[in-house]
């Protein structure tokens, strides 16, 4: 599988102060990586180092298969913090300046104002537009040039349910029609969850998980529900199946916490036994309880 | 780099600034030159080149240091240095893409000057001579100099305001600080500070003088070019 990127020992630090500590991070081509931590834990850094606009301390940063970025620049689209746009200047204008860097022309232009949901606004300059326009236009500069790789540093941010939508429906859009690989930080986790194929996990600059999506859902199914009408027989019907400390009640609802694939088991056993079940369903933590969780939080 | 010298030079041709200094530096000035000649009776050569010398001989006008101060923190102000680093360019690349265009809207701005002053002072004849010459030669490599000198204070300290003051005070006070220092030590080394290299060439302007700053200048660049590379490798994109 073809590499987009791969950093190898990402060294960054200020003063005595170590920001990003070996990161190794490998995106695979396709991939639609969602870049999570907490505040100040290294995300955008680590994006700013990976593009050149912080030097680094140590370390090697490649593209599409041992690249540099000054001889691919021309296929990465970013992104980062809030979108650089000249404010005197409308969108149109905008887009019409970076297409002479980014090679682009009049009917692209054209295209991405479309995309953005931007066509419509005429001559008015960009230091007028809402945080949701903007951000919008940021990722039609970013997408000039036919990218092959963005990298979008909370391109969500301060956007209101609507604008979150549409941001998301671009970037899911543009990944399956033009194969384009994503790395996305974002605070709002759960609406990451809706696009992300991988994960990586960055906690106080080290990068302490890197994981797809799908194995994580199985890591975040650790439960068992079951609904009864009696807890008290069940807990010691199912007791005489499993370890009591797996098991937990819960007003109507009994939990446990292993052996998940018994589910068909512990149900037949409890109906056998006159209890009525009146639901069993194995229960996910949100993408936002496991990163806690991974995190120490 | 070609597209980036384009880009600059779209930046440019949009922004008001470059507009407010054609017009005051190419315009005002010389009219504003004739009404005083005019009105205190003056006496001089008025002839066109001489009044083109006149331009030369001194530094880059008040609109234009703030222009230039402007043109090499814009992209800082407005967020968009990013969007330029991030596809490859370095900051060097920009930074020299920047100072052929303003170099290149400076010579605009003084060609179009030198047309307001042939019309204005063409009855008067063009005083065409070998010191018009000199002195074309001294303003196109003075003005490059100190172009690149206003460009790398401005492009390092990437905010307007601390930038046009710097531009506009920081010459002086190091050639005073240096002139100083010489005095003290009794070598008159700011004798070759930018601002000064020129001293007697301006004032006794023959084919000799004119090597010392013009070899000067060159150096310059040279050393400006070379420090600027260094101090951007380590230079954070905001």
């Amino acid at each position: 599988m073809e590499t987009v990127l791969k950093t190898t020992n990402i060294i960054k630090k200020y003063g005595n102060k170590t920001v990003l500590n070996n990161i190794n991070m490998t995106i695979n081509k396709g991939d639609i990586y969602g870049f999570i931590g907490k505040n100040g834990a290294g995300k955008t850094t680590f994006m700013k180092v990976v593009l050149s606009l912080t030097p680094k301390d140590n370390g090697e940063v490649v593209f599409f298969d041992n690249k540099k970025l000054k001889d691919v620049g021309l296929k990465i689209g970013s992104l980062i913090e809030s979108p650089g746009l000249y404010k005197n200047a409308s969108a149109y204008e905008n887009l019409k300046r970076f297409s002479i860097l980014y090679g682009a022309d009049e009917s692209k232009i054209n295209e991405l104002l479309e995309l953005v949901n931007l066509s419509n606004v005429g001559k008015k300059k960009t230091k007028d537009f809402s945080l949701g326009m903007k951000q919008r236009l940021g990722i039609a500069i970013a997408l000039l040039g036919d990218p092959e790789f963005m990298l979008l540093d909370e391109p969500i941010n301060g956007l209101d349910p609507e604008g979150i939508k549409e941001i998301r429906d671009v970037i899911v859009r543009l990944n399956k029609e033009k194969g384009i690989t994503f790395i996305i930080s974002s605070h709002l986790l759960d609406e990451l969850a809706k696009v992300v194929t991988r994960y990586g996990i960055i906690d106080n600059g080290v990068l302490i998980e890197e994981i797809d999506a799908d194995k994580l859902k199985e890591k975040c199914k650790n439960k068992l529900v079951i609904d009864v009408d009696d807890t008290k027989k069940a807990n010691k019907i199912i007791s005489k199946m499993l370890p009591k400390e797996e098991i937990i009640i819960k007003d109507n609802t009994i939990e446990i916490h292993s052996n998940l694939e018994m589910a068909s088991d512990i149900n037949k056993e409890l109906v056998m036994n006159g209890i009525k079940v009146s639901a069993i369903y194995p229960s996910f933590d949100s993408l936002e309880e496991y990163f806690m969780k991974r995190i120490g939080g | 780099m070609g597209r980036l010298i384009r880009l600059q030079l779209r930046n440019i041709l949009h922004s008001k600034v470059f507009y407010v200094c054609l017009v005051f530096t190419a315009i005002l000035t010389p009219i504003l030159g004739l009404i005083a000649y005019r009105e205190l009776n003056l006496e001089g050569d008025l002839t066109v080149c001489a009044q083109i010398i006149d331009i030369f001989k001194s530094e880059p006008t008040l609109m234009a240091q703030i222009f230039i101060a402007l043109m090499f923190c814009m992209d800082f102000n407005e967020g968009t240095t990013k969007n330029i680093i991030a596809r490859g360019y370095s900051n060097m690349q920009l930074f020299v893409s920047k100072c052929i265009t303003v170099i290149i809207s400076l010579f605009g701005i003084y060609l179009l000057t030198a047309l307001v002053n042939f019309v204005i002072y063409f009855k008067e004849g063009m005083g065409f001579n070998d010191t018009f010459l000199m002195f074309m030669i001294y303003g196109i490599v003075s003005i490059i100099t100190m172009t690149i000198f206003y460009g790398a204070i401005s492009y390092i300290l990437e905010k307007n305001g601390i930038a046009i003051i710097a531009v506009l005070f920081a010459p002086n006070i190091i050639g005073s600080v240096l002139g100083i220092i010489s005095d003290k030590i009794n070598i008159p080394f700011s004798d070759y500070w930018l601002t000064y290299v020129g001293g007697e060439f301006l004032v006794t302007p023959t084919w000799i003088n004119l090597i010392l700053p013009v070899v000067v200048f060159m150096l310059y660049i040279l050393f400006i070019l070379v420090g600027t590379s260094f101090i951007l490798k380590k230079k954070e994109i905001k």
